[in-house]
Parts: structure tokens; C-alpha cells; sequence
């Protein structure tokens, strides 16, 4: 014999809390009609009565009840007979004194029509009546908790997103939000990489304007993680973005078969308008010595950059992870020390209570080695063209599924994107705020090279510890400073 | 070790073997017949020196279709940048020293391998 096995009442599983699905419990239907103050009738057991200046009144409402067949008519309040007739006969004197509880309740009367389909329409026949100020099914009530369906759906992340917080910790987005409603309308942002999860839960629709996409799951858990940080949804799951009013735009660095991001650069210039914003979410390795650096590196690479700003674009760039120093003299007049107009973003140490520890085997042998907070992260490439700097280290956001997995990859989220490639997308997201806020107040933009010196000027100093200030990565972006600059 | 800390994530996708090449100024390309011409009149037959299949092509193919006067300066300096793709399975670095040869050409690069920044270089 087979026996079913019941279903627990709680659930647990990766991709969160699943609670059953609660049903409406199946009540009578009744209908609750308020009776007017000054009306002068009180139900009995019988019927609706009252003084003979009303009977016209009061039988035009026991007509309605035999009509629809009552099967019980009782005070909503469980107030008796004798005192719901004390306060309807004494209604018209009553009006000019304070009314009490007692006087308000005793008009609420709850009908319970035999059929339970006659509710509704008893509802209507009730409050064309002159002694009912107002007829009403009761509300069909639910939990509080489950009412939207949220304990089914994705966890909120929000809170874990510190980098959204006030400076110095974060870069104020959250205050800037509330101040200044900067949150990117009118903007858009072109992210140049290799992959994205088009149909992640918390992005926006986003534009596939060009190359071809790479398909393998770290491309687009990487671009995901990205759009992730500037673009996802204020809701009540997942994270939000920096600038999630912005629109959302990707150009694969794959075109015509071979890596160009040149050309995807070009391509990215042709489709956007000034005050838009280019990110750049690539690194390559020196010729010269084997180590991750920033692609202004490359000629035809640095003439696409100055030639979108030169077209109002503004271009965020990651400087890359190769614990590069740029003013080294093997680049003395290579790219990675002229300015293009590109802000070159650095990669910091976050707060703290951001940072893991996840033992000697990683390589972090001390928290003390890890560094203070807005110093210069191990890895993070260094020099004059670095302009300023973000959490290069778990920034939460969509994508890879470490904080959320399951089976569904819409629904992944993360607590650990690091790198610049995390440090990127929250200047990006920041300038992006400052561009709207721009358009929404004197309805142009910042000139891209404005808008670098404005981030820089009014940023949170980069730190020194264990790193030195010499190894320059810039200040952190402080929106609420920068914006009331604006 | 979590997916968003690790390396740079492995390529999936075959792109073909190629070289970058800027020309020196007063150099032009004649697309139909594969060629670089000085403003002399001195060709490059490119097709010469490079295996069957192989080709050359503007590195940035949209600029090379719109009205010079309309190029900035930038996008003008973009369009003395060109691919020199190979066959699959030809090594780039076979031919680095070849190309290098043509008069018309001021540098040759390998490209960028790009990868994401995400990883500990």
C-alpha cells in the first residue's frame, strides 16, 4: 500500500524560505451595513423597527430582508437589543453631544443572507435604503506576510549592499536617492564584456546592441553581476541598483569573429548620446610583462575612448587586477600613462564587516594584512591615470548563486563579486545618478571630463595601510557631496 | 573557492588567430584588391606574404564607411588600424616579423587577450 506522504508546513530549500500556499478559509458570507446616526431604527429579532414618523422607513428594509431570506441579523459588535434601541431612540439628541464608542457601534448590524451568493446583491438593495449610510462585504483577510506572495519569492539582498551606504563606508547612493532623486532616468549605460543573463528576475529589459555573446556561465555571471550593481530593480527581493532608473545597454568585445573592443567601443559611441556612459569590464595582459593592465594600453583602444568622450560619452574603465604600478618607466609613453578622458577605476578594500576570512589556504593570513578600509586592495592595478576607486571586494549583486543558487539562474544572486570589475560598476552606477541629476536640473549633461573632476574632487580619500598612498587608486565616489555640487 | 573571486573565467568561444597592425600616415588601403598604396603609388600586396585564406580588413569597419570629413580626429587615427587575420590554427607570431617588413607599417601588435577583471592577477 502506497501511502501519500504529507507535505511539511514549512519548507526550506536553496533558493530560500518556501512557505505552503495558504487558502482563504471558507466563512459564511455576511454583510455589514451602518445604520445612519439620526436614522431613529434598531433591529430586533425579528426585523428593523422603530417610531411610527419612520415606519416607512424601517418596512422598506424588512421587505429586504424577506426578500433575500436572512437567515440571522445580529450587532457586529455583540451589543444587545435593549441597548442598541436605548441609543437609536436617543440619536437626535446624541448628535450634538461627543459620540461615544458604544453609540458608533451600536449602527453596525451584520446580515447573513441564507444563499451566499445573495451577499453581494444585498449589499446594493441596502445601501439605496435612506437609513443606511453604508453596506459592505467584510474584507477577505489573509497574513500579513503572505499576502504578496513573498515568502515564495527570492530573499532581499539590499541590506547587504554596503557599498550603497553613506560615506565613508559606502558612496551615499542611498541618501542621494532620498535628497536629490537621483537615480539615473535619462541615462544610458553601455557595458562592454562578453556575456549577461538577460532574463535575471531583478534586471531591466536590457539591449543587446552589438558582437557576439561568449556562452559560458562565468561571461555572463560576471556581466550579470554588473548590470546587477547599477541597474536592479527597487523591489522587494534581490538588490537594487545604483542607478535603476537608467537604461540598460551590452556590446559583446567579440565582433567580426576576433576581440575588438575597439570596435565595440566605436559601435557602443554610434548608438548612445551625450551625457551617456560607456563601462569598459575588461583587462588584458602586458606585452611587456605578463600582468593584467587597463586596455588604453592598446592604440586603437585608447583613440575609440578619447573619440566617445570627445563625443560627450563619458567612459569608465577598469584599471585590472595585475598589482600593476602604471608609472612604471616601461610605459613611459604608452597609454597607461596619457589621459584619454576615461575615468580609470581602482579597486579598495571594503569595510570590514564586507570581508570574509576565508583562512591561510586563500593566501589571507591576518585580517591585518587584508588592509583598512578605501586602501589600495592586493591586486588592484596603481598610478597617476587611476582616477578613483570602489569596493573591489564582495559587493553584492545578481548572479553566480553563492548567496541564492537553486536551479533556476534567474533567481542567483551573490555576496561576492570583487575585483575592479566590482568597483567599476558602482563609479559607473554613480556617475550616472550625476548625469540625471544634471539633465533633470538644467536639462543637459556634465561634460564627461567635468563629471571625472567632480568624482574626484568631492570623493572620500583613499587610505594608506598596508599599502601607501603613493600607490595611487583615487578617492571613493560620496554622491551626496557630488550631487549638491551639481 | 566561490565563482565571483576565481580566476578569469575560460573563453568558450574559437576567434580567429590575428595581428594588429597600424599603417604609417600618407598610407591608404585599397580594399578590392587586399593592398596598401602610398600616396607615390607604392603597393603593399599583402596577399604575397600571408597563407591562403588569410585576410586584412579595417580594424574598425564602421569608420571605414563613413565620409572622412565626418571622422574626428580620433576616429581618422582609428582608421590607420587594421586586422591581419590568419587561418585557424596559423600562430600570429609566424608572421609578426613578416608584416613588420611591409613599408606601409609603422607597428604590429598581438591583440589584447581580453579577460574579466574580476580575478586576483
Amino acid at each position: 500500500m502506497v501511502r501519500k506522504r504529507r507535505k511539511k508546513s514549512v519548507e526550506i530549500e536553496s533558493a530560500g524560505f518556501v512557505s505552503p500556499k495558504i487558502r482563504p478559509r471558507k466563512l459564511p458570507k455576511y454583510v455589514i451595513a451602518e445604520l445612519r446616526h439620526d436614522s431613529r431604527i434598531a433591529y430586533e429579532s425579528t426585523g428593523f423597527a422603530g417610531p411610527a414618523t419612520v415606519e416607512k422607513t424601517f418596512k422598506e428594509l424588512n421587505q429586504i430582508l424577506s426578500k433575500f431570506h436572512v437567515k440571522r441579523i445580529e450587532s457586529h459588535f455583540g451589543m444587545h437589543t435593549r441597548q442598541i434601541r436605548k441609543h437609536s431612540t436617543e440619536a437626535p439628541s446624541t448628535l450634538k453631544q461627543k459620540v461615544t464608542a458604544e453609540f458608533a457601534q451600536a449602527g453596525f448590524i451584520r446580515i447573513t443572507p441564507r444563499a451566499v451568493k445573495d451577499a453581494d446583491s444585498l449589499v446594493k438593495h441596502l445601501n439605496k435604503s435612506k437609513a443606511v449610510w453604508k453596506a459592505v462585504l467584510p474584507p477577505e483577510l489573509t497574513p500579513a506576510g503572505a499576502a504578496t506572495g513573498t515568502s515564495t519569492a527570492s530573499r532581499n539582498f539590499e541590506p547587504s549592499q554596503g557599498y550603497l551606504h553613506s560615506a565613508p563606508n559606502g558612496i551615499a547612493a542611498m541618501q542621494a536617492w532620498a535628497k536629490f532623486r537621483a537615480h539615473g532616468r535619462g541615462v544610458t549605460i553601455c557595458d562592454i564584456e562578453g556575456n549577461w543573463n538577460f532574463t535575471h528576475e531583478d534586471l531591466p529589459r536590457i539591449r543587446h546592441i552589438g558582437g557576439t555573446l561568449i556562452n559560458n556561465l562565468g561571461w555572463r555571471n560576471h556581466g550579470t553581476a554588473v548590470l546587477g550593481e547599477m541597474l536592479s530593480q527597487p523591489n522587494r527581493f534581490g538588490t537594487v541598483g545604483i542607478s535603476h532608473r537608467a537604461r540598460g545597454f551590452v556590446q559583446s568585445f567579440i565582433v567580426g569573429g576576433i576581440d575588438n573592443p575597439a570596435a565595440a567601443i566605436v559601435n557602443a559611441t554610434a548608438k548612445l548620446k551625450k551625457g551617456d556612459i560607456i563601462l569598459i569590464e575588461l583587462q588584458a595582459r602586458s606585452p611587456l610583462t605578463g600582468k593584467y593592465i587597463a586596455l588604453q594600453y592598446w592604440g586603437d583602444i585608447a583613440s575609440a575612448i578619447r573619440a566617445a568622450v570627445d563625443k560627450g560619452i563619458t567612459v569608465v574603465e577598469a584599471a585590472g587586477n595585475g598589482n600593476e604600478n602604471f608609472n612604471l618607466p616601461i610605459y613611459n609613453n604608452s597609454g597607461l600613462q596619457k589621459d584619454y578622458g576615461a575615468i580609470v577605476v581602482g579597486a579598495g578594500i571594503p569595510p570590514t564587516n564586507h570581508f570574509d576570512y576565508f583562512g591561510p589556504d586563500y593566501g589571507f593570513n591576518r585580517y591585518e594584512w587584508i588592509g583598512n578600509p578605501r586602501s589600495r586592495i592586493w591586486f588592484s592595478n596603481y598610478g597617476r591615470i587611476v582616477n578613483v576607486q570602489a569596493w573591489g571586494w564582495h559587493v553584492t549583486s545578481c548572479g553566480y548563486g553563492d548567496a541564492q543558487g537553486g536551479p533556476d539562474e534567474n533567481r542567483w544572486y551573490t555576496l561576492r563579486f570583487s575585483g575592479t570589475s566590482s568597483a567599476s560598476p558602482i563609479v559607473t552606477g554613480a556617475a550616472a545618478c550625476i548625469q540625471s541629476r544634471a539633465l533633470a536640473k538644467y536639462n543637459k549633461p556634465l561634460l564627461p571630463k567635468k563629471l571625472r573632476a567632480l568624482l574626484i574632487k568631492t570623493g572620500t580619500p583613499q587610505v594608506a595601510g598596508p599599502r601607501p598612498l603613493s600607490e595611487r587608486i583615487g578617492p571613493q565616489p560620496n554622491l551626496l557631496k557630488a550631487l549638491a555640487m551639481v | 573557492m566561490f565563482a565571483s573571486m576565481g580566476p578569469e573565467s575560460k573563453r568558450r568561444i574559437k576567434t580567429r588567430p590575428h595581428l594588429v597592425v597600424r599603417i604609417r600616415d600618407g598610407w591608404r588601403f585599397d580594399e578590392e584588391k587586399s593592398e596598401f598604396v602610398s600616396g607615390q603609388g607604392q603597393r603593399v600586396e599583402t596577399k604575397a606574404d600571408l597563407p591562403p585564406r588569410s585576410r586584412v580588413e579595417y580594424r574598425i569597419p564602421q569608420l571605414a564607411k563613413a565620409a572622412r570629413k565626418s571622422l574626428s580626429k580620433d576616429e581618422a587615427d582609428m582608421l590607420r588600424y587594421f586586422n591581419v587575420i590568419l587561418p585557424s590554427g596559423s600562430d600570429p607570431l609566424d608572421y609578426q616579423k613578416i608584416v613588420e617588413q611591409w613599408p606601409c607599417v609603422e607597428d604590429v601588435q598581438l591583440p589584447p587577450e581580453s579577460s574579466l577583471p574580476n580575478g586576483i592577477g
